[in-house]
C-alpha cells in the first residue's frame, strides 16, 4: 500500500498560513472532506481538509503552521518532490445534493475555510455567500476576494469592502438577511461553531438545514 | 419532580452481567467491571443543580438482582425515568419499559443511546416508551425536556424541546429532531460523585492498578477523528465538543485531595493531543499532582501523540493508554478509515513505553472480509507487540455490527447478518458471513489471549521490574491474577459461542 505522494508546490499564503499541493494520483474526494497527513519515519499523523477542487489537477491543502507544531512546521519545510504520507479521505462535511437554486452560506474560522474553497472551486455555479473569521487581516484568503466574501477581523483594526472588526458572532444581523430555507456550512473552532448556531436558531433558522465541522 | 436515571441489572441465561464496556458496547461477563456512565452522570448532575429530585439507580454498580431493583423502583414512584439501550440489549429494554408502564403507569419513560436515537420509531413500535431523545448530548437536551415537562404539569403534548421524539397523548409519534448537533461541554456539570456514589465504581475495573479509582468527566465528548466505521462515535449527527484544560485540571485536583482517588481515567473516544495535551500534564506538575500517588490514562489514536508530549505525560504520571488497534493488516484498517498504517503503530508504541506508560491494545476480528491471510497478519504482529513487550495488556473482541453504524449498514445492504435477533449482537459470537469458518476467528481470540502466558511474554515482564518502577511491580502482581482471570472468561464465552453459532 503506498500511501506516500509527491509535494508539488509550497504556497506561502502569510506568516501563519500556507497551501501545499500534491500530486493527484488516485486521490479522490468529495469537496469538504479531508485527508490525514504525515511525515516519512515519522508516527505522527494531522488532519487536514482539502482547499482544491475535486477535479483540479493537485490536491492541495490549506495549514496553519502551528507554534511548535510536530506536522504542521515539518511540511511548511519539505522539499518540492518529497513525499507526504496521505490517508483518506474522510468526513460527511460536503454538500448532500448541490442545489443550483438554494443559497449557501458558509462560515469559518481559521483555516476552516478550507473545504469553502474546495465546494466553490468544484461547484462553479454555486450561490453562496462565505463569512471568514481571521485573527490578522493578512491570514484572509487573497483568492476568495470579492462581493461574496466577507472578513471579520479579531485582533487588529482594519477597513475596507466587506471588512469588519471582531468577531463573526458579533455581526450575527448580515446573517438574518436570508431565506429561511438556506444551508448555513459551519466549520472552525467549536466556540465558534456552537454560538453561531445557537444564534442561528435563534433567528428561525431551521437545524436541518445547519451543517458542522469543527476543526481544532 | 423525581427523575430516576436507570441501568437495571441485566443477567443472561448463564448468570452473566451485561456491562457496558468499550464505546458503550455491551458485552456479557461473569467478573463484572463497573463503569461510570459518564454523561448521564453529568446529566444527573444537571438536573440535581436545578432542583430536581435525582435517584442514580444503577442496579449493577448497586449490586441489585432485577428483582429487587424492580421492586425499588416502584416503590420510589419517579415522574421520569430514563434508560439507555444499545444493540444487544434493544429487546430487554422494550421488555423492561413494557413491565414497569403496567406497574407505574404515570411515569414518563424516556430512552437514550445510539442505537434508539437511530431508530426511533422501532421502539415505539415495541415497547411503551414515551419519549426518546435523539442527541448523544443527552445531559443538555434532558435538562431542557424536564424544564419543559415541569411548565407542562407533566404532560408531554406538543412539547417544544429539540433533539426528542415522543408520543402524544393520540399515540401519535413526533419527532423534533432538529436539534443542536453540537454543545459547549465547558457548560457542561463536572460529575457530581457523591450523588453516582462514586466509591461503587471505584474498584471493580480490570483498567486499576490501584484503587480507589474513577473516570473523570470527559474533556472530549465523542470522537475529534469520529470516522471508524464500526464505531458508535460516526456519524454526521455526532460532532465532538472539546472541555479547557483548566476545568479539567481543577476536577482531578479535587478527586486526589478531596476523594483521595488513586487512579483517573478519562474516557473520551480519544483525549486530548497537541497543546492541549501538553498544557494538561504541565498543570499537573505545576499543581504537583503528580505527586500524590495518583495515576492518570486515557484513550488515544496512533498518530496523535510525538516524543515531547508522551515525555511529559510520564513525568505528569500517566500510566494507563488504552488504544484501538483493531487490526495487523492494513487493507482492514484501510477499510475501516482508521487513518494510519500498521507501520505508525509500532513507533508510537515504543515512546509510550519508553517513558512509562502501559498502552493498552484493543484489537478486533470477525471483519465480514476477513480472510486467513488478514488474521494471520494481525496475530503475528500483536504477537510481535507484546513480546517487544511495546504493549502491557490487549483485550480482542468480535467484530459485531451494533447501532446501525456504517459498519452495521454496510452488513444490512451487503445481506451479511446472519440474524435479525439484536440479542445476537451482544459480541460472543461472529454474526456476520466471513470468508473463512468461525471458528478460525475464535482460535486466534484464544491464541491472543493466551500470549499472556507465553515464556517471551513473561520475560518482558520480569525485564520491566529492573527498572525498578513501583508501577510495573504492581502490574506484575495485580495483571497475573487478572490475565488467569479474564483469559477463563473469554474462553468461556468463546465455547459457549461455538454451540449458539450451530444455531444460526
Amino acid at each position: 500500500m503506498n500511501n506516500f505522494y509527491r509535494v508539488i508546490e509550497i504556497q506561502n499564503l502569510s506568516i501563519g498560513n500556507y497551501i501545499i499541493k500534491v500530486e493527484k494520483r488516485n486521490l479522490k474526494f468529495t469537496a469538504g472532506q479531508f485527508f490525514s497527513l504525515g511525515l516519512e519515519n515519522n508516527p505522527i499523523n494531522r488532519e487536514y481538509s482539502v482547499c482544491s477542487g475535486e477535479n483540479d489537477l493537485t490536491v492541495d491543502f490549506l495549514i496553519r503552521e502551528i507554534n511548535k507544531g510536530i506536522i504542521s512546521s515539518n511540511l511548511r519545510n519539505i522539499k518540492i518532490n518529497d513525499k507526504i504520507k496521505v490517508l483518506g479521505p474522510f468526513g460527511n462535511f460536503y454538500l448532500k445534493k448541490f442545489d443550483e437554486k438554494k443559497q449557501y452560506i458558509f462560515i469559518a474560522t481559521g483555516t476552516g475555510i478550507a473545504p469553502f474553497m474546495s465546494i466553490i472551486k468544484t461547484y462553479p455555479n454555486i450561490n453562496y455567500k462565505i463569512f471568514h473569521g481571521v485573527r490578522l487581516f493578512e491570514d484572509t484568503i487573497k483568492e476568495l476576494i470579492d462581493k461574496n466574501y466577507f472578513t471579520f477581523v479579531s485582533r487588529e483594526k482594519c477597513m475596507g469592502h466587506n471588512i469588519y472588526e471582531g468577531r463573526i458572532t458579533e455581526y450575527i444581523s448580515l446573517l438574518n438577511r436570508f431565506n429561511k430555507d438556506t444551508y448555513f456550512f459551519l466549520c472552525g473552532n467549536s466556540i465558534m461553531v456552537s454560538e453561531v448556531y445557537d444564534l442561528l436558531l435563534k433567528n428561525n433558522y431551521s437545524a436541518i438545514n445547519i451543517f458542522t465541522e469543527i476543526f481544532f | 419532580m423525581k427523575v430516576a436515571i436507570s441501568f437495571p441489572p441485566i443477567i443472561n441465561s448463564l448468570g452473566q452481567k451485561a456491562m457496558i464496556s468499550q464505546n458503550r458496547n455491551v458485552q456479557f461477563f461473569s467478573v463484572p467491571t463497573y463503569l461510570l456512565p459518564i454523561t448521564h452522570a453529568q446529566a444527573a448532575t444537571k438536573l440535581k443543580l436545578n432542583k430536581f429530585h435525582v435517584i442514580w439507580d444503577d442496579g449493577n454498580s448497586q449490586l441489585k438482582n432485577y428483582d429487587e431493583w424492580l421492586n425499588n423502583l416502584i416503590e420510589k414512584k419517579p415522574d421520569v425515568i430514563v434508560f439507555e439501550s444499545t444493540t444487544p440489549v434493544m429487546k430487554f429494554m422494550w421488555n423492561t419499559i413494557n413491565q414497569i408502564k403496567k406497574y407505574l403507569k404515570e411515569s414518563i419513560i424516556i430512552l437514550t443511546g445510539y442505537h434508539s436515537m437511530r431508530k426511533p420509531e422501532e421502539s415505539f413500535k415495541n415497547s411503551n416508551v414515551d419519549i426518546i431523545i435523539l442527541s448523544n448530548h443527552v445531559d443538555f437536551v434532558l435538562f431542557n425536556l424536564m424544564e419543559e415537562i415541569k411548565v407542562n404539569n407533566r404532560k408531554i403534548n406538543q412539547l417544544q424541546t429539540n433533539g426528542i421524539a415522543y408520543k402524544n397523548f393520540l399515540g401519535e409519534i413526533k419527532n423534533n429532531s432538529t436539534f443542536k448537533k453540537i454543545e459547549n461541554i465547558n457548560e457542561s456539570e463536572i460529575i457530581d460523585r457523591d450523588l453516582i456514589e462514586w466509591k461503587k465504581y471505584a474498584y471493580e475495573n480490570g483498567n486499576f492498578l490501584q484503587t480507589p479509582g474513577t473516570y473523570s468527566t470527559s474533556v472530549i465528548r465523542d470522537c475529534t477523528f469520529g470516522k471508524c466505521t464500526f464505531c458508535r462515535y460516526n456519524g454526521p449527527e455526532l460532532s465532538f465538543s472539546i472541555m479547557n484544560v483548566k476545568r479539567s485540571v481543577d476536577e482531578y485536583e479535587k478527586l486526589i485531595n478531596h476523594y483521595k482517588v488513586k487512579e483517573i481515567f478519562d474516557d473520551s473516544g480519544v483525549w486530548y493531543r497537541g497543546n492541549d495535551a501538553r498544557d494538561f500534564a504541565k498543570e499537573i506538575i505545576k499543581r504537583g499532582l503528580n505527586k500524590k500517588n495518583c495515576y492518570f490514562g486515557f484513550n488515544t489514536r496512533f498518530e496523535y501523540l510525538d516524543e515531547e508530549t508522551i515525555k511529559l505525560l510520564g513525568e505528569a504520571n500517566f500510566r494507563f493508554v488504552l488504544i484501538g488497534l483493531e487490526s495487523g493488516s492494513n487493507y482492514t484498517l484501510e477499510r475501516l478509515k482508521k487513518g494510519y498504517t500498521k507501520e505508525t503503530v509500532l513507533e508510537t508504541l515504543k515512546l509510550l513505553t519508553k517513558y512509562g506508560l502501559h498502552p493498552h491494545l484493543t484489537i478486533m476480528v470477525g471483519y465480514y472480509w476477513e480472510d486467513q491471510k488478514m488474521l494471520d497478519e494481525t496475530v503475528s504482529f500483536v504477537k510481535k507487540i507484546m513480546f517487544k513487550g511495546y504493549a502491557r495488556t490487549l483485550q480482542v473482541t468480535l467484530c459485531t455490527p451494533l447501532d446501525y453504524t456504517p459498519y452495521h449498514q454496510e452488513c444490512i445492504e451487503k445481506n451479511l447478518l446472519l440474524t435479525t435477533n439484536y440479542d445476537d449482537h451482544d459480541m460472543s459470537k461472529i454474526i456476520v458471513k466471513t470468508p473463512i469458518p468461525h471458528k478460525k476467528y475464535y482460535d486466534a481470540i484464544k491464541e491472543l489471549y493466551y500470549i499472556a502466558f507465553h515464556p517471551k511474554f513473561i520475560l518482558r515482564q520480569i525485564k520491566f521490574l529492573l527498572k525498578f518502577r513501583k508501577r510495573d511491580w504492581q502490574f506484575l502482581i495485580t495483571y497475573s491474577v487478572r490475565a488467569i482471570r479474564r483469559v477463563r472468561q473469554h474462553v468461556f464465552n468463546l465455547t459457549k459461542s461455538n454451540k449458539i453459532r450451530n444455531e444460526l
